[in-house]
């Protein structure tokens, strides 16, 4: 199902068992990944496109998501400014182990231009230090203690992913 | 050999959109090589892309889908009808 939060930057597309059963989309051949295991072997294939097109977009893949072929996806609601990107960006999520048989879903809904991209990329990105992380400090004009904060706040969010390898993964907060 | 490459516009190399080089038939052909044969035609397109040797921490390039940093870097082989896509780091978070 499309969850459209507008309080949310993004919009996603979970299964309904998700969303109402606390069904965990985050899993190998029905078992969860541990946090070591999301970092090495979770990830997305990226999917740009303008607004429009992804709403599209995600209305024809929400069946997919719904019946489990595909794990889940999210696409910005509107273009990062931060960023200066012109289009907008989509995650379609899944194992490495099943990127294959995903991206034949999205090739058949038409997607052309394969990215994969791990979570650990994404996750190290954002990390203190992470070329996104400061660029987005950068670009907000944060003052170095605004930017301090942000790094500290980041790395709370993410080192647990580090420290705690062994644990379930629960999920970053976005 | 026939290599298709597109570039995103928002990646901030010299140069965006889709190409298609014809190269010689070779084992040996790198990522590096065919960067190269773009230079010549637009310069400025390495140095855009490249920094210390390696691509660039705001770009990704990938092969096939896949990031050339878990292949060879830019010694990564390229091969016939591989598809070549640089895209900014930026996207995905």
């Amino acid at each position: 199902m499309i969850v459209d939060r507008p309080e949310s930057h993004f919009i996603f597309i979970f299964p309904w068992e998700h969303v109402y059963r606390n069904y965990n989309y985050i899993q190998f051949q029905g078992n969860p990944l541990t946090n070591s295991q999301y970092l090495e072997s979770w990830g997305k294939w990226i999917l740009f496109a303008d607004r429009n097109e992804m709403d599209e977009f995600a209305k024809t893949l929400d069946p997919y998501v719904e019946n489990k072929t595909v794990p889940a996806a999210k696409y910005d609601r509107k273009k990062i400014d931060e960023f200066g990107l012109s289009s907008c960006v989509m995650c379609v999520y899944c194992h490495k182990e099943e990127r294959d048989n995903v991206w034949q879903v999205l090739a058949k809904l038409g997607a052309v231009n394969k990215a994969w991209i791990y979570e650990r990329e994404t996750v190290e990105k954002w990390r203190p230090g992470g070329v996104n992380l400061e660029t987005w400090i950068k670009q907000r004009g944060m003052s170095e203690a605004d930017a301090e904060l942000a790094r500290y706040d980041a790395n709370k969010r993410l080192g647990r992913l580090y420290e705690k390898g062994e644990e379930i993964f629960t999920g970053v907060e976005q | 050999m026939k290599i298709n490459i597109r570039i995103n516009q928002d990646a901030n190399t010299s140069i965006s959109g889709e190409y298609t080089y014809a190269i010689p038939d070779s084992d040996a052909q790198t990522l590096m090589e065919l960067f190269q044969m773009i230079e010549q035609e637009h310069a400025g397109f390495c140095e855009s892309l490249i920094e210390d040797g390696a691509v660039r921490q705001t770009m990704i390039v990938l092969i096939n889908g896949e990031n050339v940093l878990y292949l060879d870097g830019l010694a990564s082989r390229i091969r016939e009808a591989d598809e070549v896509y640089i895209i900014p780091s930026v996207a995905g978070g």
